[in-house]
């Protein structure tokens, strides 16, 4: 067995015949965090769906910690509660209050009482800086506020694994700090994180390693430094040139 | 407006890209004006006939009430049209051209009102002299409040029948309804027998009349001599059959409301680790109420005037009940009394409905 903490061997995704992740291989330590660049529809976000079993994989294997989290007979329900997702839409649940959706599933999934899991969500809240919102409903939220509810509320869950797809794309420029901070601070934190994003710069900053997907295929992994300064794929380079027309890097 | 608009422009002075000397004319007056003052015109000749019919003593009640009184109605907005109008004309040739459109404007809107009020004014009095026709032949025949009275108590007993058929079946119906709608969105290949079920009720049931329906089970059971089946009161198969039909409405309304919510909620639900009754449970049924609770009211509304159809099994409901007087009295009065109370019955419902679209929407908003 290796010892990575979350290891992808032979990975393979097709929707019917379409063939999204091709054998991918991917080693994450603990305290890690890998990030995932790549274009649209490099399969990006379908392979962070599979790690945290909303998508099943139709050959190769996961593993979390040593154990085989793919393929059947696999508990979903509770691979899900040791590995946390945020989605670039939020997802919130709207006609719940900020405190309530993030004690929900702790409640449920008998990890903590009501008056824990709450006295928890308090004070998780008041780290991402929202403890005068716990009453508050998410349309009542700007979008930097309600990602930061969603990142409270997959933490509460205390995941051995946080998983965060393009998570500020969805909003407004000036909202996207106050959210990376909170990404920087749970780094910091050692929070093991796998990650998609637009924002090279902090890709750059906060990263241990970049991964560069390519039509569902890893073309080359690394350190940021041999990445961004010495990016050998064509494919690589050619992404990395339009990100910078963009003015993204 | 766009096609005046357009037209004014066209015919009227230079297009507004133009530059030119001259700003475009407001957009005329005189259509609207001479159809509200034709329209109103021809509502005091009906206003003028309804009278005569409705109070065939005094002439001067008849003025009255069949010209002066329409006449002062409709001819308030009517005036202010017609000052708007000239005003505009004036302010127009004064090179006043923003008080000139202002004017034209308020003149459309005072025409506007008018025909409006004229067109109310004109559907009544219609409708009164059909009423008071031939010598009050339809009010005498429908509206007789001596056979009314006379029928009330009994038909207000009747009509606690309809309350608990509808009751009961609303009930029933959402339940099993629930259970439908469910079964028939159920994931994976193995469910596929349930789901194919599920469909083919909700077909079924979905197509048959209700009447029909009504008819064979209140009938059909009892002669079945199945123990317990066949043991029921007939209210009881009533509900059970009015509940079948209406569980297939409802199995749909709860599947637009599931299908409804975004798939990401289920999705970041599912990723959280809540297991799948509890998503159901936690996310979509309390987010799927607030989206069908109109839709669902409407459907019981319909339910409710279909309790009426229990007449063609026997059981004395209101409607029942009202027919063995009218046909005592040769009389329908009785059950136009009916029509009043379903209508009482259900108005405050139709309101509740309207008021939680209009909430739901402005919800959506995000308001
Ligand atoms: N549910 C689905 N059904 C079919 N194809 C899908 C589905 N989800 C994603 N795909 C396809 O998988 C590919 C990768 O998508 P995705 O993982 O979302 O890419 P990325 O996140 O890198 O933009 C795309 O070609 C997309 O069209
Ligand atoms: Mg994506």
């Amino acid at each position: 067995m290796s010892t990575a903490f979350v290891e992808l061997d032979q990975v393979t995704k097709k929707y019917g015949d379409h063939t999204v992740l091709d054998r991918v291989d991917l080693a994450v330590d603990r305290h890690e965090v890998v990030t995932l660049i790549g274009a649209s529809g490099s399969g990006k976000s379908t392979l962070l769906r599979c790690v945290n079993g909303l998508e099943t994989i139709q050959g190769g294997q996961i593993s979390l910690n040593g154990d085989v989290v793919s393929g059947e007979g696999v508990d979903l329900v509770k691979l899900r509660r040791r590995v946390g997702i945020v989605f670039q839409s939020f997802n919130l649940f709207p006609h719940m209050t900020v405190l309530r959706n993030c004690t929900l599933t702790p409640v449920r999934a008998g990890v903590a009482t009501r008056d824990q899991a709450e006295a928890d969500a308090r004070v998780m809240l008041e780290r991402v800086g929202l403890k005068d919102k716990v009453g508050a409903y998410p349309d009542q939220l700007s979008g930097g506020q309600q990602q930061r509810v969603a990142i409270a509320r997959a933490m509460l869950m205390r995941p051995q694994v946080l998983l965060l797809d393009e998570i500020t794309s969805a909003l407004d420029p000036e909202l996207v700090i106050e959210v990376l901070n909170l990404v920087r601070e749970l780094a910091a934190d050692g929070i093991t994180m796998m990650m998609t994003t637009h924002e090279m710069p902090f890709a750059r900053e906060i990263s241990s390693k970049i991964c560069f997907l390519h039509k569902g295929s890893i073309l080359e992994q690394g350190r940021p430094e041999e990445i961004f300064g010495a990016p050998r794929a064509p494919e690589l380079r050619t992404f990395l040139r339009k990100i910078h027309e963009a003015g993204r890097d | 407006m766009n096609v005046q608009a357009s037209g004014a422009r066209t015919t009227g002075g230079p297009a507004p890209g133009d530059d030119a000397s001259e700003p475009a004319r407001p957009l005329s007056t005189r259509g609207y004006l001479s159809g509200a003052a034709v329209l109103a015109l021809l509502t005091v000749v009906v206003c003028y006939a309804f009278a005569g019919a409705a109070l065939p003593a005094g002439q001067p009640l008849r003025i009255l009430l069949g010209i002066v009184l329409p006449a002062v109605i409709v001819g308030g907005p009517l005036l202010a049209a017609y000052r708007g109008s000239s005003l505009s004309d004036q302010e127009w040739a004064a090179g006043r051209h923003v008080a000139a459109r202002v004017a034209a404007a308020r003149s459309r809107n005072a025409s506007i009102a008018s025909l409006g009020l004229t067109a109310f004014i004109a559907i009544v009095s219609l409708a009164g002299l059909l009423v008071f026709t031939n010598d009050g032949a339809v009010q005498k025949t429908f509206l007789n409040g001596e056979f009314m009275v006379k029928s009330a108590a009994d038909i207000g007993k009747a009509l606690l029948i309809n309350v608990q058929i509808a009751i009961g079946a609303q009930i029933l119906a959402m339940v099993f309804g629930l259970l439908l709608a469910v079964g028939r969105l159920l994931p994976g290949k193995g469910f596929w027998p349930v789901r194919a079920l599920c469909i083919a009720y909700i077909d079924v049931f979905r197509g048959i009349p209700s009447v029909v329906l009504i008819y064979l089970v209140c009938f059909g059971l009892p002669l079945t001599e199945v123990p317990i089946l066949s043991e029921g009161d007939p209210i009881l198969y009533a509900v059970v059959a009015l509940a079948l039909t209406y569980s297939a409405y409802n199995a749909e309304l709860y599947r637009a409301g599931i299908e409804s919510i975004n798939k990401s909620q289920t999705s970041a639900a599912l990723s959280m680790g809540l297991s799948q009754p509890d998503v159901l449970r936690f996310v979509i049924l309390p987010q799927m109420s607030r989206n069908i609770a109109a839709p669902m009211l409407s459907t019981f509304i319909g339910l409710q005037k279909d309790t009426a159809l229990v007449i063609v099994v026997g059981i004395i409901d209101a409607f029942s009940q009202a027919k063995i007087y009218s046909a005592n009295d040769f009389n329908l009065s009785a059950v136009t009394a009916v029509c009043f109370l379903f209508v009482l019955i259900t108005i405050p419902q139709t309101r509740l409905v309207d008021y939680l679209l209009a909430r739901s929407s402005t919800r959506k908003k995000g308001v």
